[in-house]
């Protein structure tokens, strides 16, 4: 499984230009991907890792901890792009930064934020148009699948290396994808975040 | 718009096999349906040869049913089945439902749980099907 995050990660990274097979702007640095070769590429991935592991949870284990990989990459890759941005000091920044900036960066497309609780320090980031989901069905027998956990590990392991502790999860419904993020603490000591077997 | 009220929609493999079959509630007689649809296919393998577009068009009929015909590139073939009194259909709306057909046949080739070659499981596919039969607005 390692050397299919790292070839995915950088799959992954190119989808920075991705463009959902309509006609739109070119960006500036003129890469370009299929938002269907992403789509495709993520569901293959998903349904052979289905295929290798008995449990369902472990799936989602093993997705989370991929995404928890290329997310500690993915921060430095952002913050060399963004270097307006500024350094959260409240949550609400944190998930400002998320839905309007990291979000359509990666993902190509915009995200909402909703249901703040526990004094907040908990939220959702809802995604309308999951790419990742673009003419997904998940069936009913797998219906403990967390299909885009990837996402929710990225966004974990993003803000481990910006320091920031949190606990993040993904509930697929049926008209949009919801990562819910629960903040947890600052990490203190300054080591860098390490790759999670 | 008009409502199509068809009997019965039906995607077929390649290699025949019944990938997604649908007929109305209306119809009582599900066998009938199912046999008219296993002689439309019989009707399909002649047209094929002389084909020049992927619409076949009108391809048989009986006392109750006729049916309407579209082989996709990839040999998938999709049947409709009208009841015989339904004349209001032109030709140009059977060359859209089947374009409307074929794009979602396409869409649930790009789920990753659907085994290709398996039966079709798909939301969108009983949506649109459920919409032909349909005789009266909505709920």
């Amino acid at each position: 499984p390692s050397f299919m995050f790292s070839s995915y990660y950088y799959l992954f990274k190119s989808q920075i230009f991705i463009q959902m097979a309509k006609p739109g702007k070119v960006l500036s640095d003129g890469k370009k991907m299929s938002g269907e070769l992403f789509s495709l590429t993520y569901g293959a991935l998903v349904a052979d890792m289905i295929k290798d592991f008995d449990d369902i949870n472990q799936v989602n284990t093993q997705l989370d901890k991929m995404g928890f990989n290329m997310g500690t990459r993915l921060a430095d890759d952002f913050l060399s792009k963004r270097t307006n941005v500024s350094r959260c000091t409240d949550c609400k920044q944190m998930a400002d930064t998320l839905a309007k900036e990291v979000i359509p960066m990666y993902l190509g497309v915009s995200a909402s934020i909703s249901n703040w609780s526990s004094g907040d320090k908990e939220f959702s980031l809802i995604l309308d148009n999951n790419p990742l989901m673009e003419l997904v069905e998940v069936p009913q027998s797998m219906s403990s699948l967390n299909y885009s956990q990837l996402l929710a590990g990225a966004i974990r392991g993003g803000l481990e290396a910006v320091h920031i502790k949190v606990f993040s999860s993904v509930n697929e419904n049926p008209s949009n994808t919801e990562i819910r993020i629960r903040f947890d603490c600052i990490l203190k000591d300054a080591l860098p975040a390490g790759d999670e077997d | 718009s008009e409502f199509v009220m068809a009997v019965a929609v039906a995607l077929i493999g390649r290699d025949n096999s019944r990938l997604y079959t649908r007929v109305t509630e209306r119809e009582k007689d599900d066998y009938e349906v199912q046999m008219f649809i296993h002689c439309t296919l019989d009707i399909v393998e002649d047209k094929l040869s002389k084909a020049t577009e992927l619409y076949l068009g009108l391809l048989t009929s009986n006392h109750k049913y006729k049916s309407f015909g579209f082989v996709a590139n990839t040999g998938v073939k999709l049947i409709l089945v009208l009841s015989l009194a339904n004349t209001t259909l032109k030709d140009t709306d059977m060359r859209a439902h089947f374009k409307r057909f074929h794009l979602l046949y396409t869409n649930c080739l790009s789920n990753p749980f659907y085994e290709l070659g398996k039966p079709l499981k798909s939301r969108a596919l009983d949506d649109a099907s459920a919409d032909l039969f349909r005789s009266t607005p909505a709920e």
